[in-house]
């Protein structure tokens, strides 16, 4: 028995369960206060960014500021604090370190709010998804199979430019990050739709049976038995997705998102360091991501311990 | 009371698991549907609450007809115990055994204390079990919980799915006692399923035997053991009967022999037998305690002694039935 059953006997919905929901809730916040501190960023005067955010500035600021040490281009930004000291001991410009962290800042909120709005819609949109690739029979299921399998086995590079540039040709003029969320979306929507589909397929079907014979109702059926069981079991791929999807943000700077990548390219474009730029926007995919890879790895963790999958 | 009336069961395919199918189930009886796997048995009784549909016949409840109701509506109304895959493992005991009361709508606080009175009534401490997961349960436990959570909500009718199939020998029997004791405190409307003849035999006020779909035989225990119908049912008895025959006799009917000039305790003592006891029962209660006389009870009124050597007596009596009747 895991101890913190042992410990507790709380007449209200035990700790453990408790604790896998507060995970979760605890994740959305982070994610949430990640865009809106990157999206407050990108708002701020240049001067006044002097408390950078924890969505890019910590892995950013700092490699920015010793790059000011090459001869580049001119300064044109004042900057504050410590900064601006190092940039003025260098005495010769460049870009200075706040035009770098605001404008790869403003990048990155980009970025995250493409990333969180795709993951939202295809979420939801995988849940019903999920539930008829689970049938396995009938037209519904043989359309959305294959829809889906066409999604997973296309590059998204190729859906990317086939819903910006082919939408105008059905008179759709989508603006560049309008295609990106909904291809993003729907790229979401596949991948999540399966692992939702294994999750269903896991759940014994003795427990659809049981839940039946008591009296509940299909929807019900589903909604108490079914779905918690499975979702229990598809967090970590799930969590897996999101990682993926996040990074399959990168390639919308090919239609023309000014996100973080894209910021990159131009501020390369001037400075001539690729290294140095591209190093400081895949730190900050990485300070995004590896929480997200830890937290899977630990709810797998102690959903295998629960015992969730089986009875 | 449920009434099967003329009911047929054919699965898309063509197979016909129930053919023309008529019983009567009795208020507060347990009846056993007895059958090996493919005779209908669970498909008579899943269509009871419409897990299946009928295809041909009624099947009435207290006279309404089942298809006239609603389905879910129906279900809550009537308890239904499986093996143990039908607990659900994301639940705390607790609430698997609260699900039809909360979807009846009762008062949490009534909920509460109905989980802690089930819980009590099948033998497992409320405040140690309450707020566990079925997968820290062993086998007998979760089997518990499955009856506990099929009576919580007081239904008149209650299915039984093989309930204790998946159960070693000892947990399966120790469970089957419990079962007959709560049982005459609860008197339910009880359908029964079960492969196993045995069980068949000590659960069952009446047992219906299946084969292909059809009703074999339909008598009390004691009636099918001693008069099999057809060559099916006396096949399917087999090489059991003798031990089957003195299962189905209770030691009621030696009492009189045994007399009832003892004395009459009024407290009941730590060896004694039911009256419901069979003959096993009292042949094996006799070997364990050494005993020459045991006092018998009806609940907890004295009905009088038995002596060793009457019941060895009537065991003989059955066994010479037996050759005579072969």
């Amino acid at each position: 028995m895991p101890p913190e059953m042992a410990s507790e006997n709380h007449a209200s919905p035990p700790s453990s369960r408790r604790r896998l929901w507060r995970t979760c809730g605890w994740l959305a916040t982070v994610a949430a206060g990640v865009a809106l501190a990157a999206a407050v960023l990108t708002t701020q005067p240049v001067g006044a960014d002097g408390g950078p955010p924890q969505g890019a500035p910590p892995g950013a600021t700092r490699p920015a500021t010793r790059a000011t040490t090459q001869p580049n281009g001119a300064a044109t930004q004042p900057a504050d604090g410590a900064v601006a000291r190092e940039s003025v001991g260098n005495g010769d410009g460049g870009i200075s370190p706040a035009v770098v962290a605001r404008k790869l800042g403003k990048g990155f909120a980009i970025t995250l709010l493409v990333a969180a709005a795709s993951l939202t819609i295809g979420f939801f949109l995988s849940v019903p998804v999920g539930v008829v690739l689970n049938r396995n029979r009938g037209i519904a299921y043989y359309i959305t199979r294959s829809f889906v399998d066409f999604i997973r086995g296309t590059p998204v590079l190729v859906q990317l430019y086939f819903v910006y540039f082919g939408s105008p040709v059905i008179g759709l003029h989508l603006a560049p990050i309008t295609s990106a969320i909904a291809t993003l979306s729907i790229n979401a929507m596949a991948y999540m739709a399966e692992v939702v589909r294994s999750g269903l397929m896991s759940v014994d079907r003795g427990q659809m049976l049981a839940g039946r014979a008591l009296g509940l109702s299909r929807w019900d059926v589903f909604r108490r038995i079914v779905w918690p069981q499975a979702f229990r079991i598809a967090i970590p791929p799930l969590m897996n997705s999101v990682v993926a999807l996040i990074k399959d943000t990168a390639l919308i700077s090919i239609i023309s998102v000014v996100e973080v990548v894209h910021t990159a390219k131009s501020l390369v474009s001037i400075t001539y360091e690729p290294m140095k730029y591209y190093f400081i926007v895949a730190l900050m995919f990485f300070v995004v991501t590896f929480p997200l890879m830890k937290l899977a790895g630990r709810l797998e963790e102690r959903i295998r311990q629960k015992g969730y999958a089986h009875d | 009371m449920i009434t099967f009336d003329h009911v047929c069961k054919t699965y898309p395919g063509g197979v016909e698991a129930v053919r023309d199918l008529c019983l009567e189930v009795e208020p507060g009886e347990t009846l056993v549907l007895l059958g090996t796997s493919g005779s209908g048995k669970t498909t008579t009784m899943k269509m009871v609450n419409r897990l299946i549909g009928i295809t041909s016949g009624r099947i009435l409840l207290d006279g309404r007809d089942i298809t006239d109701r609603d389905p879910v509506a129906l279900r809550r109304g009537i308890g239904y115990a499986i093996q143990h895959i039908g607990l659900f493992p994301h639940m705390t005991i607790g609430e698997n055994i609260a699900v039809v009361p909360k979807l009846l709508g009762w008062p949490a606080s009534e909920i509460a204390e109905r989980v802690d009175r089930m819980l009590a009534m099948t033998g497992l401490e409320p405040e140690d079990f309450r707020d566990r997961f079925p997968s820290q349960l062993s086998g007998g436990q979760r089997q518990r919980i499955g009856v506990a959570r099929a009576l919580a909500a007081d239904p008149p009718i209650v299915l039984m799915d093989e309930p204790f199939g998946a159960l070693d020998p000892i947990t399966r029997e120790q469970l089957q006692n419990e079962f007959l004791e709560l049982e005459t405190e609860i008197r339910k409307t009880i359908l029964f399923v079960t492969h196993d003849v045995f069980e068949a035999v000590k659960m069952g006020d009446r047992i219906a035997l299946m084969d292909a779909g059809e009703l074999q035989q339909l008598a009390t225990p004691k009636a099918l053991v001693d008069a099999p119908a057809n060559a099916f049912v006396d096949q399917f008895l087999g090489q059991h009967r003798f031990q089957l025959s003195l299962l189905t006799r209770t030691i009621r009917s030696i009492l009189s022999e045994a007399g009832r000039g003892g004395d009459a305790p009024d407290q009941r003592p730590e060896v004694y037998l039911s009256v419901r006891s069979s003959l096993i029962d009292g042949l094996d209660l006799f070997k364990r305690t050494e005993r020459e006389r045991i006092a018998v009870y009806e609940g907890r009124t004295f009905r009088g002694t038995m002596a060793k050597r009457d019941l060895l007596g009537a065991i003989s009596g059955v066994l010479g039935e037996m050759g005579g009747g072969g």
